[in-house]
C-alpha cells in the first residue's frame, strides 16, 4: 500500500527564534508499503526474538510525527544472552533498490553484561533514486556495552531517513558511530536516554555532503541516572552548495547528580555556497552537573595550508585530503577490522 | 561525591528599588486599561502626533491584533493587556531645570542617585516616569558641540523631524513581532540622539526609565544616530517599585552608528520582579562602525532581551558583553543577535548567567554570517552558573554560516561553584557566604569592568543583595 505524508521531523526540544528555519525538518516521504531487505551476517551472539513492542518506551530523535509514520513498517528484533561478548558483529548490509521507497524498523536488546557490535550500511547504485525510512530501538540493559555503527552510502538520488532510540542501563554503554558519505538527503535522529546510574554514552559522528545535498542532524541525550557521561563529537566536510543542520541537545534532568556532558562540532567549508547551521544546546535542570559544548567552524588553517601548498600540494588536492582524512579519523574507531579496510578503500576512490 | 549539606535563607528585600510614590489621581493623566483603537487615538492626540504618526500607530496595533505570541520564550500568561494602562502622563512639563521637577518624582530620582550620577560622571540625562520624560538636560559644552539630546516627541516637530520620520521603526519594524508591533501603537517616551560627524562625547549620556504606575506599561523609545566618525557612550538604566499585578515594559531602542563612528551601548535593568520586559534592542553599523554592548539584566519577572546588531559595512565590528541574575520567581531569557553582511566583519560574544532560588536562566543566541561576509569572525562564549537545585539554566546558541571564507568558534559551559574552590576560600579564614559572592562577583567581573566606575559599583552591590543569604 502506498502512503505518503508531509513530516515535521528532528524537532529540537528546546526551540529558538523561528526565522533561523532550524527548530525542526519539514519533509515529505512516501512509502511503497515495501521493506529493504538486509543481508544479516550470523553471530554467535545475537538472536533474532523479541518484540518491537518491547521497545515502546524508547523514544526516537526524529520525533513523534516520524513514529507514527513508521508504525506497521517491516519490524525486526535481535537478542543478546547474558554476559557474553560477541566476538564478530551483527551486519545489517543494505542494497537499497533504484526506484524503492521502503521502511524497515529493527530492534535490538542487548542483554545484561553483555558487549556486542552493531553494523548497519545502507547502500546503494552511485545513481539510485528512492526513500528508505529506518527507525531502530535500542535496549542496553544493565553493564552491558553495545558498539552501535550505521554507515549512509546511498545513490546521489537517495533520501535516507535514520530514527534512532535508545535507553542505557545502569552502568550499561553505548558507543554510537555514524558516518554519511553524501546522498542526496540523510536525515538522523538519535535519542539515547541515559537511564541507569553510570550509564554512559559516546557518540562520533562524521559526512561529507557535496553537490546540493542535505544532511539534518538531530541528537538528544536526556539524563536521568545518576554519574551518566556522554560524549558527542560531530566532524564533517561540506562542498559545492551542500546544506547541514547539527541539532545537539545536552537535557540535564533534575536528579541526575554528578553527570557531565561534552558535545564538541567541526565543521570544515569547502566551498563558498554550502550552508552550515548548528544549534548545539544544553538544558540543565539539575546545579551538580557539567556541560560543556565547543564548535569550531570555517575553511583550513591559513598556517597549514601554507605549509602543506610549500611542499607541493595543491590546493584543491588538500582540501579532497583534509575532508577523506576527517572521515576516516571517526570510521577508523569501527571495532571492525574489516568494514575498516572496506570503508578506506571506498572513502580513497569515491569523488 | 560526598552529600553537600545545604541552607537556604530567604533573600533581603530590594529597598534600595522597591520603595513606591503614592500616585493621586489628579496629578497624573491616564488613558483607561486596555488596548483598543479608541486608545490609540487618544494616546496619539494627547503627544500631539505628525498624521504620519498617528496612521503607523494604527498601523502597528493592526499587526499586534494579527500576530502570536512567541512559542519559544518563556510563559506570558500573566500579562493580560486588558489589564495594562498604555499611557500615565505626570501632569508636569519636561523640565531641564532639576528644582523645576515636581518634589515627589524629584525625590524618587534622588533616592536613585541619578541628580548625583549627572554631576559627577554624566554629559547629560534624562529621565521618564511612566510614560514621559519629566526631566532632560545636556551639558552646555557638549551641545555647543552641536550633540542633540531631547526627548523623541519635541523632535519629531523639530529640525530633526525628517530624521525622525526616516529612522524610526527602520531597524525594529512593527512586523518584527507581537510586542515590536505593540510598541509601535502605543509608544510614549524616550530620547533621540545625535551626534554629528567626527564628535566624541567624552564622558556618558544615560536615560533613566522609572515605572511607579501599578498595572502600567512603559514602551519608550531610544533613537540613537551616531554620524560618521563620531563616538558616544549611552547608559540606560530602569527600575521599578513591585507591585502584585502584573506590569509591562515593551520599549524599543535603535541605533544607528555611522561609518568609521563608535558607539557603547550600557544597560543596568533592575526592574521589579512583577515586571514583564519585553524589550527590543537593534544596531545597524556601516563601514568601520565599532558598536559595544554592556548588558546587566537582574530584575523583571519574565524578560525576552536580545540586542540585535546587523553588520552592515565592512571592516565592522561588534562586542557583546552581558551578564543575567536570575533569582527566585525569575525567568530570565537574555542573549543576543548578530547578523554579519559586511566583508571583514567581526562578532565577539561573552555572555555570563547566574541562577539560584529557583530562578530560570536562559542564554539564547545567534549569529548569522551571510555570503555576502566573506573574512567574517565570529567568536562566542556562553558560561551559566547553578547555585542551587531548584535554578535552572540553558543555552540555546544557533549559528547559521553561508559562506566559507568565514571563521566561527563557539563554547558554552554549564556547572557549579566548585567545593574546591569555596574550601580553599574558607581555609584562609572567609565565610562561606562571602566566599560565594566573592566567585560569584569574580565571574561577574568581565561585565563589570566594561562599566563606568559608579555603575560597576551598583552591579557589585547587585549581585551582592542577590546573594546575601544563599548558603546553599
Amino acid at each position: 500500500m502506498n502512503r505518503a505524508a508531509d513530516l515535521r521531523i528532528n524537532r529540537m526540544p528546546g526551540i529558538t527564534w523561528r526565522w533561523l528555519r532550524l527548530n525542526d525538518r519539514a519533509v515529505k516521504v512516501t512509502s511503497d508499503g515495501t521493506a529493504a531487505l538486509p543481508e544479516v551476517s550470523a553471530t554467535e551472539t545475537f538472536t533474532e526474538s523479541g518484540s518491537f513492542s518491547d521497545f515502546a518506551g524508547i523514544a526516537g530523535g526524529s520525533g513523534k510525527a516520524y513514529e507514527e509514520y513508521m508504525e506497521g513498517a517491516e519490524e525486526s528484533v535481535f537478542s543478546t544472552t547474558s554476559n557474553k561478548a560477541g566476538e564478530s558483529p551483527l551486519k545489517l548490509t543494505f542494497s537499497l533498490e533504484d526506484g524503492a521507497h521502503t521502511q524497515n524498523r529493527y530492534g535490538f536488546d542487548v542483554a545484561p553484561g553483555s558487549t556486542d557490535t552493531v553494523i548497519m550500511d545502507f547502500r546503494s547504485a552511485d545513481d539510485a533514486t528512492g526513500i528508505a525510512a529506518f527507525q531502530t530501538k535500542i535496549h542496553v540493559a544493565e553493564g552491558a556495552t553495545l558498539h552501535f555503527v550505521q554507515i549512509h552510502r546511498a545513490g546521489e538520488g537517495y533520501q535516507v531517513l535514520n530514527d534512532v532510540g535508545a535507553k542505557v542501563e545502569k552502568k550499561g554503554r553505548l558507543e554510537v558511530i555514524q558516518v554519511i558519505f553524501s546522498g542526496k538527503e540523510n536525515d538522523i535522529g538519535t535519542q539515547v536516554e541515559l537511564l541507569g546510574d553510570d550509564s554512559s554514552y559516546d557518540a562520533e559522528v562524521g559526512y561529507i555532503a557535496t553537490h546540493d545535498h542535505v544532511i539534518d542532524l538531530n541528537y538528544i541525550t536526556p539524563y536521568v541516572g545518576k554519574r551518566g557521561s556522554s560524549n558527542l563529537n560531530v566532524s564533517g566536510v561540506l562542498c559545492d552548495t551542500a546544506k547541514k543542520i547539527f541539532r545537539g541537545t545536552i537535557d540535564f534532568q533534575r536528579g541526575c547528580e554528578d553527570s557531565t556532558g561534552d558535545e564538541n562540532e567541526s565543521v570544515l567549508l569547502m566551498d563558498d555556497h554550502v550552508v552550515n547551521q548548528s544549534v548545539p544546546v544544553i538544558l540543565c535542570d539539575e546545579e551538580n552537573v557539567e556541560g560543556n559544548h565547543g564548535a569550531s567552524i570555517g575553511k583550513l588553517d591559513e598556517s597549514l595550508m601554507f605549509y602543506l601548498q610549500s611542499r607541493g600540494i595543491a590546493y584543491d588536492d588538500i582540501y579532497e585530503m583534509m575532508a577523506k582524512a576527517k572521515l576516516e579519523a571517526i570510521f577508523r574507531q569501527i571495532p571492525d577490522a574489516a568494514t575498516v579496510e572496506e570503508l578506506t578503500e571506498y572513502n580513497e576512490t569515491r569523488h | 561525591m560526598a552529600n553537600r549539606e545545604k541552607t537556604y535563607i530567604e533573600d533581603v528585600p530590594r529597598d534600595l528599588y522597591d520603595f513606591k510614590d503614592e500616585e493621586h489621581a489628579q496629578d497624573f493623566y491616564k488613558v483607561d486599561n486596555g488596548l483598543t483603537p479608541a486608545i490609540v487615538d487618544q494616546i496619539s492626540k494627547e503627544k500631539n502626533d505628525p498624521e504620519w504618526m498617528h496612521e503607523f500607530r494604527l498601523k502597528s496595533l493592526d499587526i499586534y491584533n494579527k500576530s502570536e505570541v512567541p512559542p519559544w520564550g518563556p510563559e506570558i500568561d500573566g500579562l493580560d493587556m486588558d489589564n495594562i494602562v498604555t499611557y500615565v502622563k505626570p501632569k508636569t512639563k519636561m523640565s531641564a531645570k532639576w528644582e523645576d521637577v515636581p518634589e515627589d518624582i524629584k525625590n524618587t530620582f534622588e533616592r536613585l542617585g541619578i541628580p548625583e550620577a549627572e554631576r559627577k560622571s554624566l554629559a547629560g540625562v534624562g529621565a521618564q516616569y511612566d510614560s514621559e520624560l519629566v526631566y532632560h538636560n545636556v551639558k552646555a559644552e557638549v551641545a555647543a558641540q552641536g550633540v542633540v539630546y531631547t526627548d523623541l516627541e519635541s523632535a519629531m516637530h523639530g529640525p530633526y523631524a525628517d530624521m525622525i520620520k526616516d529612522h524610526f521603526m527602520k531597524l525594529v519594524p512593527p512586523t518584527d513581532h507581537k510586542f515590536a508591533a505593540l510598541h509601535g501603537a502605543v509608544w510614549s517616551g524616550g530620547s533621540f540622539v545625535y551626534v554629528p560627524p567626527g564628535i566624541t562625547v567624552e564622558i556618558p549620556l544615560q536615560s533613566y526609565f522609572r515605572l511607579n504606575a501599578p498595572g502600567a506599561g512603559q514602551f519608550e523609545h531610544t533613537l540613537i544616530i551616531v554620524d560618521e566618525g563620531a563616538n558616544l557612550h549611552f547608559i540606560e538604566g530602569c527600575s521599578a517599585p513591585k507591585y502584585n499585578i502584573a506590569n509591562l515594559h515593551a520599549g524599543c531602542v535603535e541605533l544607528f552608528v555611522g561609518k568609521n563612528a563608535k558607539l557603547r551601548y550600557s544597560t543596568i535593568e533592575n526592574w521589579s520582579k512583577n515586571m514583564y520586559n519585553l524589550n527590543t534592542k537593534r544596531a545597524k553599523v556601516e563601514e568601520g562602525g565599532v558598536m559595544e554592548w554592556v548588558s546587566g539584566s537582574f530584575g523583571s519577572h519574565v524578560s525576552y532581551l536580545y540586542p540585535m546588531t546587523i553588520l552592515q559595512g565592512d571592516n565592522s565590528k561588534m562586542e557583546y558583553t552581558g551578564i543575567t541574575f536570575a533569582g527566585a520567581t525569575q525567568d530570565l531569557d537574555t542573549g543576543m543577535k548578530v547578523v554579519h553582511n559586511g566583508k571583514n566583519t567581526t562578532s565577539s560574544v561573552n555572555t555570563r548567567s547566574i541562577s539560584k532560588s529557583g530562578g530560570v536562566s536562559t542564554t539564547r543566541t545567534s549569529v548569522v554570517i551571510n555570503n555576502s561576509a566573506k573574512g567574517a569572525k565570529s567568536t562566542v562564549g556562553c558560561t551559566s552558573l547553578m547555585l542551587d537545585e531548584q535554578s535552572r539554566s540553558d543555552t540555546i546558541p544557533a549559528i547559521d554560516v553561508r559562506t566559507q571564507d568565514a571563521d566561527v568558534g563557539h563554547e558554552a559551559k554549564i556547572g557549579r561553584i566548585s567545593d574546591e574552590a569555596i574550601f580553599y576560600l574558607m581555609s584562609r579564614g572567609i565565610s562561606e557566604e562571602d566566599a560565594r559572592t566573592m566567585i560569584v562577583s569574580g565571574f561577574a567581573d568581565s561585565v563589570s569592568k566594561e562599566l563606568p566606575l559608579e555603575y560597576a559599583v551598583e552591579m557589585n552591590n547587585l549581585i551582592r543583595l542577590e546573594m546575601k543569604g544563599s548558603i546553599g
